[in-house]
């Protein structure tokens, strides 16, 4: 997690702002009169909730429909261990392990109340964080009617459906604006921190992440228990406000209202929860209003029972409809923030930077303090004895399909080796064996003499093996910078020694003036240097490079080759590329292998290969014999039966 | 002996609803990757459609062809209006937004029809029972179990025998391809949502004939057991939302008949339970789907 | 249109006695196409005439595909024009396309695996009105490729690479499509079997069928086609009749780019 000294500025102040200005709304409210200072403070305890559930379903992308089952949870533990005595013995007088003669302060309570909820949280996370998106939602649905069913049936504990009355009102306005400064700090400081931005990398695009040393269950449950101490907080102080609580109070009522308050503003954004929240409460006071059978400019208008709730249901199926992402989508306050100083700036044009294109950025290179080490053509490091990659007799078996047949390469430090073969040869299907996509249904692969055959892609890339993919696999709503963090963070926690700071990678691959941009929006060629970046990022030993040339014309891919080879230089890593630009794979690579039906049909220098008559068989099909003429009827068919 | 035969049965009666239920929802799912939260509300559409009838004095079988019916114009409706402008939208999305429909028309019938649960009587025969291998079987569970069978056949041979079936099953697996036999996707998916509450309306006539009664907000608890089914059963395949549904019907009614009256109330928690094992050794479900996706 | 011509009663015709004025069945004009942000295809001109075969050759990320799918309304060209039958079909729906007539056999096959032979047979055939000649082609399917009615009922899943091809060419040709095309037929097949595919389109070509096909095997290709077109970052790089392209090495040379 983040260290004190190294808290993010922007996300911070970012929080602070959207707390008071929400914190303003609920204050001004509150000064109308007694009624309106309770809903005011509903509306602050169900913010602590909304934003509590926000750092799950934000980060992960995952909605949750159990929270308001988890807030049950503690507010029946804060209620049954701190209510007086005298008032239990009515209620709960034959509860078990003695809790009804126990009575703790209020605080002690709620702090128990938390933890035990959490606790409760982290058991259901264990398997729930394995689940795909759909099906971990439709637990957290089950997560919330298991728990109003065990509070409804337990009545020895919890007094039943009855209301459980008598709880000690000690919740303030300050008290819950209190909470909910806690809650939006700590949402705000989760997403930005290494353990958030690997949640929200997992959202965006779980293959990439895995690859980029992301463990996607892992990070999944660190949300899921870290929101679960929020909204079990806000539980409790609702239990304190209210007097008395009962199971249909955290049934499908609040969760209906969470949802909305969640999904109007933007589930991807904290300041999307406040202002959802706020917006749904005003709604609910007007609807309420309507409901009620007013009397207005002389129409007395019908009652009618459960509007607001009505409501809620067409709020969020129309925003689905027209906006899923919300109104804010995943915008915070500091984005506002950034447009106006925009502006501010457009009034005084100030030189703007040019997009770098892939030419330019390969151009650029390396900042001057690590010039010394790169020339363009530069020799090859010797190849040192021992190879760091061996693939040994690796076969995948796809539905009876072999997309790999029995084949063997092999990969030296520091060198740069290419792979090519015809469509469908299999190239692709043996990067995603060795970077631990697919498993491989029989052979061995070893790095640097461990074997990684049966290991989860996330953990070969904390080994050191970074990779780029034939089709982008950006984190595409998560800016430059954060896809180049990602993959260094791993690098920090796990091959320390390799680590180097985001800022000099940006700055290597000339990003530096798009790092705040979203990657999704980026032209393709940029695209490309940043899923290099990102890998690069990871402090690779090898580096595998899918179609790195794919789309690119003849200057680009030229400057491509100059990039490459200082990437190796640079990185000190092997290199192992696949493309179908031979060109540029024949003045790039030092090596070759080449692929056919998933077998490795040849191997050697650049010049070996192009001389090879098997590798223009493969690429160009063989002759039939000159006597071959059209045969009619289906005896063509047969030759087709094997 | 008979206490076991008869929980059986009891649990086979309850796990063919929601078997009946789950399918429906699979049948969705397979195509869309839409986890339809408003499917419920097609079994209560179906009942009060059923209560309507009653007020009009027409004989039990009517008000059964009327609610059918209605559960199944509704789901075509709802895929009309609701989810046709959201097509290309994120399972999440599509998610939210059944919720959104769900919501709203259950409060609807509250606010519209009434919020206490109204009664949907159940013709006398109903209740007359048999005595078969030494146990009392009502005529109920003969029905359910046996019109269950035939609709899980129908659904079957509709899947195996029919071009359009044929095509909803090759839809499953690869939309674009049946587009390429020139099958219009409007169709098959229109088609899926309209089996779905065919379905739904066949399992609210035997969910009523057990619990007589409709009330607006039943749906929701009702789609959950339909969601779990199909979670157990390995989320997209049918006939894993048809096994799943049998073994959350038999642990229901197991745990409910086997634990200590004391405990009966916790069959939900235990189901959890029971729910949380499966899916620690088997995340994928029971029955995994086959294809492995191509990075 | 899309006219019922019975698979196996098209005769000794050869190619179609199509005079040189007559228009082009398929006529593809300044195609450009984006996959993305990549230009996939880039003003790209290419006409089919009726009975013949038309081969789009090229390496891998040429664009072949694209126009395939351009064609077929799987993806939407961002200009450029596409004429079939004389009409304009620019941007229709695959659904639309393959009832005026043009037949798709996909890049991998996209067979449907868990269904039968006959299955995925019978849902090429799904949307014709005239059920009887849609049973009788079902018949000639089988006729033409024994190896599909020996295995009618078995799931196309378990089918080895050879029979799928088959599979997936015959459920097309059950479109009764005027045009099929082919997206790399020969893609994951032994040698032999590769073979005996094109074997199969000198056949069909000699029922009367028309076939636009791309493929990466440029050589074999050439010996049966009647005309090619080079394609090489998504342009026409050349375009001839077969035998003139079939001297190698300028064949190589618009192809892979590299000079020997």
């Amino acid at each position: 997690m983040t260290r004190l000294h190294a808290i993010p500025r922007r996300p911070l102040l970012g929080g602070i702002v959207a707390f008071a200005l929400f914190a303003i709304a609920a204050a001004l409210y509150a000064t109308g009169g007694l009624a309106e200072r309770h809903i005011a403070m509903v509306m602050v305890i169900n913010a602590v909730m909304v934003v509590g559930t926000q750092i799950f379903v934000g980060n992960t992308g995952i909605l949750s429909f159990g929270h308001v089952g988890l807030a049950a949870i503690a507010a029946y533990i804060t209620a049954i261990l701190s209510t007086p005595v005298d008032i239990k013995s009515s209620t709960i007088g034959s509860a078990p392990f003695g809790l009804a003669n126990v009575q703790l302060p209020v605080l002690l309570a709620i702090l128990i109340a938390v933890v035990v909820t959490t606790i409760i949280a982290a058991l259901i996370g264990l398997f729930m964080s394995r689940l795909n998106g759909i099906a971990a939602s439709i637990v957290t649905f089950a997560v919330l009617v298991v728990v109003n069913s065990v509070l409804i049936n337990w009545k020895d504990l919890t007094g039943g459906s009855e209301a459980f009355y008598g709880i000690q009102v000690k919740t303030t306005l300050p008290w819950a604006l209190a909470a909910l400064f806690a809650t939006v700090l700590a949402a705000r400081l989760f997403s930005a921190s290494r353990a958030g931005l690997r949640a929200r990398a997992v959202r965006e695009d779980e293959v990439a992440a895995k690859s980029m040393g992301v463990s996607v269950n892992r990070s999944r449950y660190v949300s899921w228990v870290l929101s679960a101490v929020f909204v079990a907080l806000g539980g409790a102080l609702i239990a304190h406000l209210l007097g008395a609580v009962s199971p249909s109070e955290f049934y499908e009522s609040l969760m209906f209202l969470q949802v909305a308050m969640l999904v109007l503003g933007g589930m991807f954004s904290v300041t999307g929860a406040l202002l959802g929240t706020f917006i749904v409460t005003l709604l609910s006071e007007v609807l309420r209003y309507l409901g009620d059978g007013p009397t207005i400019a002389g129409f007395k208008l019908p009652m009618v029972v459960g509007l607001s709730s009505m409501a809620y249901g067409a709020i969020i199926l129309l925003m689905m409809i027209w906006r899923p992402g919300g109104i804010l989508a995943d915008k915070e306050i500091d984005g506002l923030w950034d447009r106006l100083v925009a502006r501010r700036r457009k009034a005084a044009p100030a030189p703007a930077g040019p997009m770098p294109t892939p030419a330019v950025a390969a151009a650029t290179g390396p900042p001057p303090a690590v010039s010394t080490a790169s020339a363009p053509s530069e020799s090859p490091p010797p190849p040192s004895r021992e190879p760091l990659l061996v693939v040994d007799s690796v076969t995948m078996l796809f539905a009876g399909l072999k997309a790999v047949d029995d084949a063997s390469l092999e990969v030296y430090p520091g060198e740069i080796l290419g792979l090519i073969g015809p469509n469908g040869a299999g190239k692709t299907t043996l990067l995603n064996m060795i970077s631990g996509l697919y498993t491989c249904t029989s052979g061995s692969i070893t790095l640097a003499g461990r074997q990684i055959a049966h290991l989860p892609s996330h953990e070969i890339a904390r080994l050191g093996v970074g990779r780029t993919f034939q089709n982008t696999h950006l984190f595409r709503e998560l800016t430059v910078r954060e896809n180049v963090e990602t993959a260094a963070r791993v690098a920090q926690q796990y091959r320390p020694s390799v680590y180097r700071p985001t800022d000099e990678l940006l700055a290597q691959f000339g990003l530096e003036e798009v790092s705040r941009r979203r990657a999704g929006t980026l032209p393709y060629g940029v695209q490309r240097q940043v899923e290099i970046a990102r890998a690069v990022a990871l402090g690779p030993d090898l580096l595998l490079l899918d179609e790195p040339a794919a789309g690119a014309n003849e200057v680009e891919s030229g400057h491509l080759i100059d990039s490459i080879r200082r990437i190796r230089d640079v990185e000190k890593c092997a290199i192992l590329l696949i493309d179908h630009d031979l060109p540029f794979v024949l003045n790039l690579c030092e090596r070759l292998y080449v692929l056919d039906a998933g077998r490795v049909i040849a191997e050697g220098t650049p010049q070996e290969i192009q001389d090879n008559q098997k590798v223009k068989e493969a690429y160009l099909g063989t002759r039939t014999s000159a006597g071959r003429s059209g045969r009619a009827g289906s005896s063509s068919a047969a030759e087709l039966q094997s | 002996m008979n206490t076991v035969g008869q929980q059986l049965l009891n649990g086979l009666t309850l796990g063919s609803t929601y078997a009946l239920m789950a399918l429906g929802i699979a049948m969705v799912f397979s195509i869309l990757h839409l986890a339809n939260f408003a499917h419920g509300e097609l079994l209560t559409i179906c009942g009060y459609v059923m209560l309507g009838m009653r007020y009009t004095g027409a004989p039990w079988i009517v008000w059964v062809v009327a609610g059918i019916a209605a559960s199944t114009v509704a789901a075509l409706a709802m895929e009309r209006l609701a989810f046709r402008p959201m097509r290309h939208a994120n399972p999440v999305a599509m998610m939210v937004a059944s919720l959104g429909l769900s919501i709203l028309i259950s409060y609807g019938f509250e606010a519209f029809i009434s919020p206490r649960a109204r009664a949907i009587p159940q013709p006398d025969w109903m209740n007359t029972t048999l005595m078969v291998l030494g146990l009392q079987i009502r005529i109920q569970y003969v029905l359910i179990i046996g019109v269950t069978a035939l609709a899980l056949l129908g659904t079957l041979l509709l899947l195996r025998r029919t071009v359009i079936g044929t095509a909803m099953r090759a839809a499953a697996e690869d939309f674009d391809a049946v587009r390429l036999m020139g099958i219009k996707a409007n169709r098959v998916i229109a088609t899926a949502f309209g089996l779905s509450g065919f379905l739904a309306g066949i399992a609210a006539v035997l969910i009523f004939a057990i619990r007589g009664s409709v009330s607006p907000h039943m749906g929701f608890a009702l789609v959950l057991n339909g969601f779990i089914a199909n979670v157990i059963g390995g989320l997209g395949n049918l006939w894993g939302a048809v096994l799943g549904g049998f073994i959350v019907g038999l642990l229901e009614t197991g745990f409910r008949a086997f634990l200590p009256s004391s405990a009966s109330g916790f069959t939900n928690g235990l189901l959890f339970l029971i729910v949380a094992i499966i899916l620690v050794l088997r995340p994928e479900g029971l029955i995994a789907p086959k294809s492995a996706a191509r990075v | 249109m899309g006219a019922e011509h019975h698979v196996a009663t098209k005769g000794a015709e050869g190619p179609a006695a199509a005079g040189p004025s007559a228009p082009p069945l398929l006529s593809v004009d300044h195609l450009t196409t984006r996959y993305g942000p990549i230009e996939a295809v880039r003003d790209v001109s290419i006409n089919v005439n009726e009975g013949e075969i038309v081969a789009v050759l090229g390496p891998n990320g040429a664009g072949k595909s694209t126009i395939l799918a351009s064609i077929m309304g799987l993806v939407h060209p961002a200009a450029g024009k596409v004429h079939f039958m004389g009409k304009d079909v620019t941007g229709f729906e695959p659904e639309t396309m393959v009832r005026l007539g043009v037949g798709l056999v996909p890049e991998g096959r996209r067979l449907f695996k868990q269904l039968t032979v006959s299955d995925n047979l019978r849902l090429g055939a799904a949307t014709r009105k005239d059920k009887a000649a849609a049973k009788n082609d079902l018949e000639a399917m089988f006729e033409l490729f024994p190896v599909l009615k020996e295995r009618r009922n078995q799931l196309a899943g378990l089918l080895s690479g050879g029979e799928a091809q088959q599979l997936a060419i015959a459920r097309a040709m059950m479109t009764s499509p005027r045009l099929l095309c082919l997206d790399e037929p020969s893609l994951g097949l032994a040698p032999r079997l590769v073979d005996a595919v094109f074997e199969l389109m000198r056949d069909l070509r000699a029922r009367g069928y028309t076939i636009l096909l791309v493929e990466q095997n440029a050589l074999q290709v050439l010996e049966f086609v009647d005309r090619a077109y080079i394609i090489r970052t998504g342009r026409v790089q050349m375009d001839a009749n077969a035998d003139s392209l079939q001297d190698e090495k300028e064949l190589l040379e618009a192809y892979l780019g590299v000079k020997e």
